[in-house]
């Protein structure tokens, strides 16, 4: 129902000090981040996609959840359209920078996310994909 | 086609064993290995066995719990095929088996008895081995599952934790 809403797409576009990097590195497949507004009975409220064909950096609001939904499309003329998609709650603390590193290789897909803080401390986050709390792993 | 001759070979499997399909993983063990289009791979990694038994709790319900729809269209014809993937894992101090089914909600019709859950089509189980490593066996269609078997085999050894695309199946 989401990819549904996203399928009438409109170019992300927020105010303020970029937060967070997109890296991707894919094979054979074409991605795309869609942002979601997310409030606290976790309802959504789509504000924008960006194409993933190179990183990109954007600015998501701080101390508010916001759904991102990576989606990967390997359609192709013999194989038909094919599609998948993940979805991770991200709610960004002021100060700190984040960092998605989005991977797709030969059917294999991740995506890894990393905290920094302000003084430069690295943390890798599970993301969960439904309304809840952003967990830190570990430190780099 | 990569679904076309997994069913096929679901379809043989099935004839292989007659008027039954495996309703449990134990069934599955026994009675897939020798079954047309089905193989059976072990391999030993150089990872302690907790440790890939936490990658298969980890990433398996992750991964694996999906649905899939699947829309072909012709000038003559439209089909729609849901299916729906169970991941299962259990571990005890001696293994750590992750169990995938597929149930088909819309579009297949079953010709034998389904277990809850839907027909098994995976199951990996891994031992621990002295020296801080772990065999896995695993047991799959030898075509249509390419990427759900490499999925599972790295995450037993932890070299790549990725999901596999579970539309290419």
């Amino acid at each position: 129902m989401l990819l549904a809403a996203c399928s009438g797409t409109t170019p992300y576009r927020q105010e303020g000090e970029k937060n967070l990097e997109v890296r991707p590195a894919l094979s054979g497949v074409r991605a795309s981040l869609h942002i979601h507004q997310l409030d606290a009975q976790c309802n959504t409220h789509y504000e924008g996609s960006l194409t993933l064909d190179r990183p990109v950096e954007l600015a998501l609001p701080t101390e508010r959840s916001s759904l991102l939904i990576v989606g990967f499309d390997t359609s192709s003329f013999f194989g038909g359209a094919r599609s998948t998609a993940r979805r991770y709650v991200l709610k960004p603390r002021a100060g700190y920078r984040y960092r998605l590193e989005v991977r797709y290789k030969d059917d294999i897909y991740d995506v890894a996310a990393v905290e920094l803080s302000p003084n430069g401390r690295a943390r890798a986050l599970e993301l969960d994909g439904e309304c809840g709390a952003i967990v830190p792993q570990r430190d780099r | 086609m990569q679904r076309s001759i997994y069913l096929l070979s679901a379809c043989a499997l099935l004839g292989a064993c007659a008027t039954h399909a495996p309703q449990t993983a134990d069934e599955f063990r026994k009675e897939a290995p020798g079954a047309f289009l089905m193989k059976k791979e072990t391999m030993e990694v150089a990872r302690p066995f907790r440790d890939v038994a936490e990658t298969f709790r980890k990433r398996a319900p992750e991964c694996l719990r999906v649905a899939v729809r699947t829309t072909s269209s012709t000038s003559t014809s439209y089909q729609v095929i849901d299916a729906e993937y169970k991941p299962t894992v259990i571990v005890t101090k001696e293994r750590a088996e992750l169990h995938l089914q597929r149930k088909y909600t819309k579009g297949v019709i079953n010709v034998y008895a389904e277990p809850e859950g839907g027909h098994y089509i995976l199951v990996a189980d891994a031992y621990p081995l002295p020296g801080n490593k772990t065999r896995l066996d695993l047991i799959a269609p030898s075509k249509g599952l390419d990427a759900v078997v490499r999925a599972v085999k790295n995450w037993a050894t932890g070299e790549n934790v990725g999901c596999p695309d579970m539309t290419k199946n």
